[in-house]
């Protein structure tokens, strides 16, 4: 980027400088960054290494290392979208329009343990976890109770619900919005519809295997969007911010993201459809996590690996293909049950880095993470805490602003190198579903935990409260604690629906989804007409382990 | 903690069929191979005989899933089943961690099926011991069938084929399987082959498994072990798995090689126990000084007189049997 | 040490595993939020089976700290929450589990 003779200069008075550095005293810790990447005490002109126009360019124009849109913040600010859910579906509705009325410009849901692994709750297997970590979504009727009296058609909402009932959920979801006299067509929001989030994720209960979790994921992106039924909705959100919770780091979270989107456009090139057909609504979601600059320069490098990707891999024709749009989380695990008033510092700072990297959607995480579920006190001050840096700090004045800083351009560079070196170490085991069927990702998933867990516990990575001015748990912060009465209420929810519904014509048309199921069709018309009905969550997801079976995830040893 | 192992009480409930008396004895045999010979005491030879099947296969091919897809079918028959799910112990920290149990919580709360985990180190007298003591404990119970998963890398693992009557070797498409097929010489232990996962193909290795088997020369036995397919989270040839073991079975009884298979499991639990008497005679006979001597004079150079040292010791020791009046 | 994995599994299932496999120790690690409920279902079967006093019940993960009495009361023997060094636990089952 720099002129050749000056930069000869700069190395000269940058060797005088070495010296001097080298008479003073470091201190004794590994300067390096959360991924590994050592760090140097000074970064000038020349190390970097990349070319403006090509590498770094425009806001708006390819590789989109500045950012997606040309105006970014000058036009529009990120939205802001705490996800959220508990209790009930009108419980939820209330913090929903308790969010709203402070300023929240998107909807995001958390449904319960039962909904996204296809449980009803009926099913005593369940029941004690009803509403205890999200709402209850499992039916029809339960989406009109979620939505009642909000703006769905302006306002975009986020449905996290993962493939294994990501159909049933959108299904369900897409027919609401239509009684309601919407138009899908227009209608805006996103499926995280993630198959790492089910199996990496979490320990699944009765899920069915990759192979058939990854068909189902690209069956409702197919449906939405090149078959333009839904053609607005991201009826995909590559998640890499939940592996990356599970303990692995930056370039592996990246790796992880690229190597799934990779497999899911396969899957659609497969059933014969083009790029530009489809790719433009795959959004992904990223963390924001403790290591300040290694986190803006991966959203930046992110940007510029998916863009050079998608041209130079799957040739695609229209520059919107090549975007790179996603939401990001603030690192819950680098939150602690210890002074949770300093879990808001920590957000805020973490909030920063995602304004800082370019980012179109964001939660930040309530200072009583690491206790319960946030409490509406919590949940208000994180809202705050993004109104805050929107609104007061002048962050949002210029696009990009760390772009041209040495230090951060270099690290762009680099993080884009290690990671595709990790995307082609991904691709050599095969593609998604086998990586997870091998179990090689859940080795690299507890491998990245183990070596994390352990330098917390010798004190490399600190943790303030913990292993640094270690303090007891904190005894003041309120528990917010789940409606108990939500078993009950669900339960009866089922039950009257069961007895509403017209049970003959549904019999017919659970042999109509055994059959789709069987054959390896799409699922989503027959789920469309079926949820319509009343079909709940947990017969649908029954269907699919009657028909595939159940999987179980390899466990690494 | 009031943990309660005393025999007595234990062998009552074990004879009212209590798995929870069933589960302490294992534990007594298991930890403390010198309570075995009291507890085995309180049962005559009149007890029932279990048909043992041996299951072993890379890691991940899916040993566990087919287990429980098979069981599920045995117990749908009214059959008892008793299985021993054996881990490898980690070399590196001694410990195991102990995951075939997760792949069939199926069946596990079926009342006429016990499950039971062991890590394949750390036991006194070897993994085979705590095996054989536990399918002793298992035909005491009752049991129909015991089937016994292990992960067949390493000698101390197929020494358990010494114990089964039936040995299915699982493989899976790909992974290289088919070179590891010749060179674990896995062509010889196997009664019954499964090409698991066959979601994911498989069908290569199986035309690669029958031309080596047809390759080999028919054992004395008769029997050409078949090669089938199965995929066992549908379940799709599970029921083919369990005519062909079947099969086997019924072959061993009509040619009266199950006597063999028996004769063979109790004698090589026979050898085993006089190895180990004649090891604590020794140990009785030769002080840990002696042996170490050995060792010193080994290394100042001596290592060529290795055979005549041990040999020296020897001397004096003198074997004899006491007779009996 | 050994550790039986259970993965996802249902009251009565961890109870038969904890019995058939004889564990010395039962741990439970829960981050729903339905900890005091779980919890609770454990024991009492462990109760009624009559086999509760036959093993060392720990509980870990998201348990707010106002929780740890109220489970203690139920019977558990010692819950971890966030930020719990593993060591401390190894040592806390080495001495619980000396015979
Ligand atoms: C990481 C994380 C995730 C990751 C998990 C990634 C992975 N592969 O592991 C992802 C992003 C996928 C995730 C998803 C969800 N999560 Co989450 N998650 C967390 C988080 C931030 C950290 C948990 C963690 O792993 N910590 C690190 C480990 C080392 O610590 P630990 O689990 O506390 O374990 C230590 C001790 O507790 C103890 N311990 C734990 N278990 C045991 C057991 C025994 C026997 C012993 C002795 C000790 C012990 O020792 C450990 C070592 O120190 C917590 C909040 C927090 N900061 O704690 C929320 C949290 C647990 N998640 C929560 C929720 C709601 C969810 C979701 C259900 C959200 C949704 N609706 O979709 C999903 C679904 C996950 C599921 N249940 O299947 C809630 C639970 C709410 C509640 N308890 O009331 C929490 C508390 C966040 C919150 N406040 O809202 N999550
Ligand atoms: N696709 C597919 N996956 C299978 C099949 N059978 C088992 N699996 C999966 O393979 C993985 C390993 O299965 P296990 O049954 O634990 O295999 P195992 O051989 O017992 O494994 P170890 O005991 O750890 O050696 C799990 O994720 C199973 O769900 C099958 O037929 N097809
Ligand atoms: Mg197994």
């Amino acid at each position: 980027m720099f002129d050749e003779n000056y930069l000869e200069k700069i190395k000269e008075k940058k060797q005088e400088w070495d010296k001097k550095f080298e008479n003073t005293k470091e201190r004794e810790i590994k300067f390096i960054t959360d991924s590994g990447i050592p760090i140097k005490n000074l970064y000038t002109p020349l190390d970097v290494k990349s070319n403006y126009l090509e590498d770094v360019g425009f806001p708006g124009n390819t590789p989109y290392t500045r950012g997606v849109y040309p105006n970014m913040y000058r036009g529009q600010l990120w939205t802001m979208r705490l996800f959220s859910g508990h209790g009930t579906p009108e419980e939820t509705n209330k913090r929903w329009k308790f969010l709203y009325s402070h300023g929240e410009t998107g909807f995001s849901a958390a449904v319960d343990a039962l909904t996204f692994n296809g449980i009803d709750p009926t099913n005593p297997d369940g029941d004690a976890e009803v509403g205890t970590s999200g709402v209850p979504l499992y039916c029809i009727d339960s989406m009109f109770a979620l939505t009642e009296g909000l703006p769905i058609d302006k306002v975009s909402v986020a449905l996290i619900v993962e493939p294994f009932t990501s159909a049933p959920v959108c299904a369900m979801y897409y027919n609401m919005a239509k009684m309601r006299g919407l138009d899908i067509k227009a209608l805006m929001g996103t499926t995280q519809n993630d198959i790492l989030t089910m199996t990496v994720g979490y320990v699944p209960y009765k899920n069915v295997n990759p192979y058939h979790i990854l068909r189902l994921a690209c069956d409702l992106i197919e449906w939405c969007v090149p078959q333009k039924n839904v053609p607005r909705w991201h009826p995909i959100n590559f998640t890499g911010y939940n592996y990356r919770e599970g303990g692995i780091d930056a370039i592996q979270e990246l790796g992880f993201v690229f190597a799934s989107a990779c497999s899911h456009i396969d899957n659609l090139i497969d059933r014969g459809w083009k790029v530009d057909d489809f790719v433009s609504r795959l959004a992904f979601h990223l963390s924001a996590h403790k290591d300040f600059f290694e986190e803006i320069a991966k959203y930046r490098a992110a940007r510029r690996i998916w863009s050079k990707l998608i041209k130079d891999r799957y040739e695609a024709k229209n520059p919107r293909s090549m975007e790179f749009r996603f939401h990001v989380q603030t690192a819950g695990s680098s939150l602690t049950a210890q002074s949770p008033n300093v879990n808001i510092i920590r957000t805020t700072i973490q909030a920063l880095e995602a304004a800082l990297g370019g980012v179109q959607s964001l939660h930040t995480n309530s200072y009583d993470e690491a206790i319960c579920l946030p409490s509406e006190e919590a949940v208000l001050l994180a809202l705050r805490t993004q109104q805050v840096i929107q609104d007061e700090t002048r962050v949002p004045n210029t696009i990009d602003p760390l772009a041209g800083s040495y230090f951060i351009e270099w690290l762009t560079d680099e993080l884009e190198e290690k990671v595709l070196s990790y995307i082609d170490k991904i691709e050599k085991v095969g593609n998604i579903a086998r990586a997870l069927d091998t179990g090689w990702l859940y080795k690299e998933m507890r491998d990245a935990f183990m070596r994390r867990q352990n330098r917390i516990e010798k004190g490399e990575e600190i943790v303030l409260g913990v292993n640094k001015f270690p303090v007891p748990y904190d005894q003041t912060t309120t528990v917010f604690r789940t409606n108990k009465e939500a078993v009950k209420i669900e339960q009866e929810r089922i039950i009257n629906l069961r007895k509403r519904r017209d049970n003959k014509k549904l019999e017919t048309l659970f042999d109509k989804l055994r059959k789709v199921c069987e054959k390896e069709e799409n699922v989503m018309p027959i789920m469309m007409e079926i949820t319509k009905e009343g079909a709940t969550v947990g017969e649908i997801c029954d269907v699919y382990r009657e028909v595939w079976g159940i999987w179980e995830p390899p466990i690494a040893i | 903690m009031k943990r309660n192992y005393d025999i007595d009480l234990l062998i009552e409930k074990f004879k009212k069929k209590d798995k929870i008396a069933l589960a302490r004895l294992i534990t007594l045999v298991e930890n403390n191979p010198e309570t075995t010979t009291n507890i085995f005491n309180n049962f005559d030879s009149s007890e029932n005989d279990s048909y043992i099947i041996g299951i072993t296969g890379s890691p991940g091919v899916g040993k566990s899933t087919l287990v429980n897809a098979f069981s599920k079918i045995l117990l749908e028959n009214g059959k008892s089943i008793g299985i021993i799910s054996v881990d490898p112990t980690s070399p590196f920290t001694g410990g195991a961690f102990l995951g075939d149990r997760v792949r069939m919580t199926d069946i596990s709360l079926h009342p006429n099926i016990f499950i039971r985990s062991l890590a394949s180190r750390g036991y006194k007298g070897g993994i085979s011991r705590a095996v054989f003591d536990i399918t002793l404990l298992y035909e005491a119970f009752g049991m129909d069938f015991i089937i016994i998963e292990t992960v067949g890398v390493g000698q101390s693992e197929f020494d358990i084929y010494n114990l089964a009557y039936t040995t299915v070797v699982i493989m899976v498409p790909g992974y290289g399987d088919s070179i590891q097929i010749q060179k674990a010489g896995i062509i010889e232990v196997g009664d019954v082959y499964v090409v698991n996962k066959k979601d994911l193909g498989g069908e290569d290795i199986v035309v690669q498994m029958e031309m080596m088997l047809d390759d080999a020369t028919i054992t004395q036995s008769g029997w050409r072990a078949p090669v089938i397919m199965t995929n066992s989270i549908t379940g799709e040839g599970v029921n083919s798995l369990i005519e062909k073991i079947m099969d086997h079975k019924e072959h061993l009884e009509l040619s009266e090689l199950l006597k063999e298979k028996k004769k063979h499991r109790f004698a090589y639990k026979i050898e085993e126990l006089l190895s180990s008497k004649i090891g604590k005679v020794l140990e009785s006979l030769i002080s840990e000084d002696d042996l170490n001597k050995i060792s010193n004079s080994v290394l100042q150079g001596k290592k060529f007189k290795i055979y005549d040292m041990v040999h020296d010791l020897f001397s004096n020791v003198k074997f004899e049997m006491k007779k009996s009046d | 040490m050994e550790v039986i994995f259970g993965g996802f599994q249902n009251v009565e299932q961890i109870v038969e595993s904890a019995i058939s496999e004889d564990v010395d120790v039962i741990g439970l690690s829960m981050h729903s939020g339905a900890h005091l409920v779980y919890t609770e279902r454990v024991i009492n079967l462990l109760k009624e089976k009559g086999v509760k006093d036959h093993f060392l019940i720990l509980v870990g993960g998201v348990i707010p700290v106002m929780d740890f009495p109220t489970l203690k009361k139920m019977g558990v023997a010692n819950v971890y929450g966030p930020g719990t060094v593993v060591a401390d636990v190894v040592n806390f089952i080495v001495e619980n589990t000396k015979k």
